[in-house]
């Protein structure tokens, strides 16, 4: 891959050159059973794509092939006599944390929660791809625990201030 | 911390933030901190603080579209702002006068 698809692949620039190879690599790994034409078709995709997208795209490509029992794509045309390759797993989905933690984040994010959940969710399945998903999922715990006492400090912080305020005028 | 000073850790964030001219999502942020500075940074503390540099005119946000693999939620895309850029830069001064040797010990008195 060439350091011009690199940049475009750089979403905000923040992805190292060796991160966006390997993501890359995982993903003609994931083609490599797959049929040509399917191949070119889905490669001839991401030229446009940022590397989020990229992830993305294996996020579905892990879905759609990777399941326990359904073949691999192309594998079922006849004549199509592949040997048999460990395949991943579903793609990982954010640990259940626990709903009450998950419900509080969601309500002293406040606004944030939108963006905040959209970053943790975004992150894991990134970090799933790179580290594995033991250690995304202890990433993900560690986030939540670690953002709710930021998040409860704000938020008595604002309390606080609307108290302030209204003994002022009160 | 006054309004026109920078902490610690908004000197960090803004100054990720700072050399990433076109913006950037918290996940960009926390990838970028991590990748530099080897430290993991909570969502939860970076938030906060992006509030607190907002509030403060140091950086402003807006909504970005949003992504399937962010749930269907939206990005909230941040920038620095004029302000903010002039008080990395007095940050910047602040610190080299302070890490510098003293004059005398520059001469070797």
């Amino acid at each position: 891959m060439d350091d011009r698809r690199i940049r475009k692949l750089s979403d905000h620039g923040c992805q190292s050159p060796e991160e966006i190879r390997a993501t890359f690599a995982l993903l003609q790994d994931l083609l490599k059973d797959a049929h040509p034409e399917y191949r070119d078709v889905v490669l001839g995709q991401i030229k446009n794509r940022t590397y989020f997208e990229l992830l993305q795209l294996i996020g579905e490509m892990t879905a759609s092939i990777g399941r326990p029992g359904v073949d691999p794509v192309g594998a079922e045309e006849p004549g199509a006599d592949r040997p048999a390759v460990d395949r991943p797993a579903d793609p990982p989905a954010p640990p259940a944390v626990s709903p009450v933690a998950e419900a509080i984040l969601r309500f002293v994010s406040g606004v944030d929660s939108e963006a905040v959940l959209g970053d943790l969710q975004e992150q894991f399945l990134e970090r799933a791809l790179r580290d594995g998903p033991d250690r995304a999922h202890a990433w993900y715990r560690r986030q939540v625990r670690r953002s709710l006492g930021a998040f409860v400090w704000r938020w008595i912080q604002r309390i606080a201030l609307i108290e302030s305020l209204l003994s002022r005028l009160g | 911390m006054s309004r026109d000073t920078l902490g610690s850790f908004e000197l960090l964030v803004l100054g990720t933030l700072a050399h990433l001219p076109s913006g950037a999502h918290g996940t960009a942020l926390m990838a970028r901190i991590e990748q530099r500075h080897d430290r993991e940074v909570s969502v939860g503390a970076l938030y906060t603080t992006l509030d607190r540099l907002e509030k403060k005119g140091f950086a402003r946000s807006e909504w970005g579209e949003p992504t399937p693999q962010r749930g269907g939620r939206r990005k909230r895309i941040f920038t620095v702002t004029a302000a903010g850029a002039t008080a990395l830069g007095r940050t910047q001064v602040l610190l080299q006068t302070l890490t510098s040797p003293p004059v005398a010990a520059r001469e070797g008195c």
